[in-house]
């Protein structure tokens, strides 16, 4: 018993001791690389969808939550407070660190695209939650899982809106990423690369022609997107 | 003895990750107070110029101080007066020679939360934008070897040894105690702060003109007045980062219409794009718009409703944001009810914070030593 407080008291000197000092953790990245199809992303190139609408994005953004990692003896390690918020920044690329995770071999990796359940609507700045990042809806609603603006030219030659703004908890998507062999968690040098491709957004199972829809905000059309980003949009590079 | 060895662990630990002894750091010893919603705001301030007590209070002197222009006659606070949310009434401001610009002089609120400076986007620092009017020859326009001179004869070198530990007077140094009192101008007590924190109860119209505000309008299936796809939240103004928060409003069609943006980045897509200003305060900061073409919040209301002007780089936010389905190409409008603009109205009067403009904190130093 005597054992077991004392481990108590160890603790904090575990949680907060700087990083150098440990040894049994190390620092895991995580890089979204953004993709149309086989093209790398770039804000302002046109881009065709299934139903053959050319169009360009100036904003994209998605919104990750609540990671975990499951080592090879079904432990589950959950990330407190991963909160991430995924755009093209470096190219197309954004890279994220996750540190303190233990070192051994891991065989999958979940998170949710969007924000899971009361810190949505909390305010509270917890990770990437911040009021003031162009993510938050208002007060009351809560965050865009995923925003995209942009545009397309109409068959009558318009420029028109490809708006896309999904939120509300529906939207919310488990995603699942078994790695095709164990992966060793060593001292250094860690990193899982996903793929995000934008016209996964667009496609499978709902394609979309934005001659009929192009805009996605909180109506229930939006909720189309979310079952085409449920699956398929973000893709583990193995 | 369980706490003393907890503590002494902690002791153990907080020495370890401290800088190393002989790195400066300014003391950071203002407490910038601003409520959750806003977002966060520590990692904004620049690492080389903290807020700080001293630091503020001579930004604050500096801000009114008329030795900084050229006669001697103008202060910053000229075109940026407090009781008016520190701006001047103005569509454009003379500077000390009677010349005008070709823009409005914008409030100065909760600049925390912003990044790009002026209209156009041209400042990349409040520091930068703070010294800027000073040596402008349509503003206040004077060197900084004639201001810094009159403020070491007006005895200011002390107050930069307080603030900087130097009493050498740069204009580093005036821009950034400029920064510090600008930085700490945080208007967080309207009526819609107070409703926020559950402190007031909406009337129903300010209720409905909230929702209004912040709702983009689906045909058919949502009501919206899409102010607040551009002022975003609470905060009401441009997205941050970037020139996210630079929008081509509809103000003008592709012939006539101000360059905004472009001047700064050369991209013809950025042509008539300006900077999306808080509406803290709006009812206090007539006229409106970039170059104060309108009087009203009226008018304003009714040039988002029914006035837009479309051009090659009209915001799709505009252009996808309309109560009614439109024809491809049609000039979008948004077909609000005249109860609507009534109720979108009251929210922006909501907007005002009367402490904000009357906190003693920020007004003129030197009509205080009199009193």
């Amino acid at each position: 018993m005597k054992t077991i407080k004392s481990l108590f008291y160890l603790l904090p000197f575990i949680l907060f001791a700087c990083q150098d000092d440990m040894e049994e953790t190390s620092t895991l990245e995580l890089e979204f690389i953004h993709k149309a199809g086989d093209e790398d992303f770039e804000y302002g190139k046109l881009y065709q969808n299934e139903a053959e609408n050319e169009f360009s994005l100036r904003l994209w953004r998605t919104y990750i939550s609540e990671i975990k990692l499951i080592n090879s003896e079904d432990e589950i390690i959950s990330i407190p407070e991963s909160y991430h918020l995924i755009e093209p920044k470096n190219g197309n690329r954004f890279s994220l660190n996750l540190n303190q995770i233990p070192i051994g071999n891991y065989k999958a990796i979940d998170f949710y695209i969007g924000i899971a359940g009361e810190e949505n609507l909390s305010g509270e700045i917890i990770g990437d939650l911040d009021p003031s990042n162009n993510m938050a809806w208002n007060w009351t609603t809560g965050y865009k899982f995923i925003r995209m603006d942009g545009e397309f030219q109409d068959a009558a030659g318009n420029r028109r809106g490809v708006v896309v703004h999904i939120g509300k908890e529906i939207n919310l998507k488990a995603q699942e990423f078994v790695f095709p062999q164990l992966m060793n968690i060593s001292t250094q040098n860690n990193k899982i690369s996903f793929e995000l491709d934008l016209l996964e957004a667009f496609q499978n199972p709902h394609s979309i022609d934005f001659e009929v829809l192009s805009d996605f905000q909180f109506n229930d059309e939006a909720d189309l997107i979310g079952e085409n980003y449920a699956e398929g949009f973000v893709k583990l590079i193995e | 003895m369980r706490f003393i060895y907890f503590s002494l662990l902690i002791t153990f630990i907080s020495f370890g990750c401290e800088p190393k002894e002989g790195e400066f750091t300014p003391k950071n010893d203002f407490e910038l107070k601003a409520p959750p919603y806003f977002g966060s705001f520590n990692e904004r301030i620049p690492e080389d110029n903290p807020t700080t007590t001293k630091g503020f209070e001579l930004g604050r002197m500096l801000f009114y101080e008329k030795k900084l222009s050229g006669d001697n006659r103008m202060s910053c606070a000229n075109c940026h007066q407090q009781s008016k949310a520190f701006t001047d009434g103005k569509a454009f401001s003379p500077g000390i020679e009677g010349q005008v610009g070709q823009v409005s002089s914008m409030s100065l609120v909760n600049l925390l939360w912003a990044e790009h400076f002026t209209w156009n986007g041209k400042m990349q620092s409040l520091e930068d934008q703070s010294t800027e009017p000073i040596r402008n020859p349509i503003e206040m326009h004077e060197n900084f070897d004639n201001a810094i001179n009159k403020l070491e004869e007006a005895g200011y070198s002390r107050l930069f040894q307080e603030a900087f530990e130097t009493d050498q007077i740069t204009e580093e140094m005036i821009g950034k105690a400029l920064a510090q009192f600008q930085r700490a101008l945080i208007s967080s007590n309207s009526k819609y702060d107070q409703y926020l924190r559950g402190e007031y109860d909406p009337t129903p119209s300010e209720k409905r003109g909230e929702q209004l505000f912040f709702t983009h309008p689906i045909p058919g299936q949502l009501r919206g007045g899409n102010c607040g796809d551009c002022h975003l939240g609470p905060l009401t103004s441009g997205a941050i980062d970037e020139f996210q928060g630079f929008h081509n409003n509809g103000l003008d069609n592709d012939e006539n219409m101000d360059e905004g943006l472009m001047a700064v980045t050369g991209n013809s897509n950025d042509k008539g794009r300006f900077k999306t200003p808080s509406l803290r305060n709006i009812a206090l900061t007539a006229p409106y718009m970039h170059d104060g073409r309108f009087q009203t919040l009226e008018e304003v209301i009714e040039h988002y409703d029914n006035g837009i002007h479309q051009s090659s780089t009209l915001d799709i936010l505009i252009i996808e944001g309309s109560n009614e389905n439109q024809a491809s190409g049609e000039r979008p409008q948004l077909f609000l009810s005249e109860q609507e603009k009534d109720d979108i109205l009251a929210f922006l009067h909501m907007l005002t914070d009367e402490d904000f403009i009357s906190n003693p904190q920020f007004s003129n130093p030197f009509e205080n030593e009199n009193n």
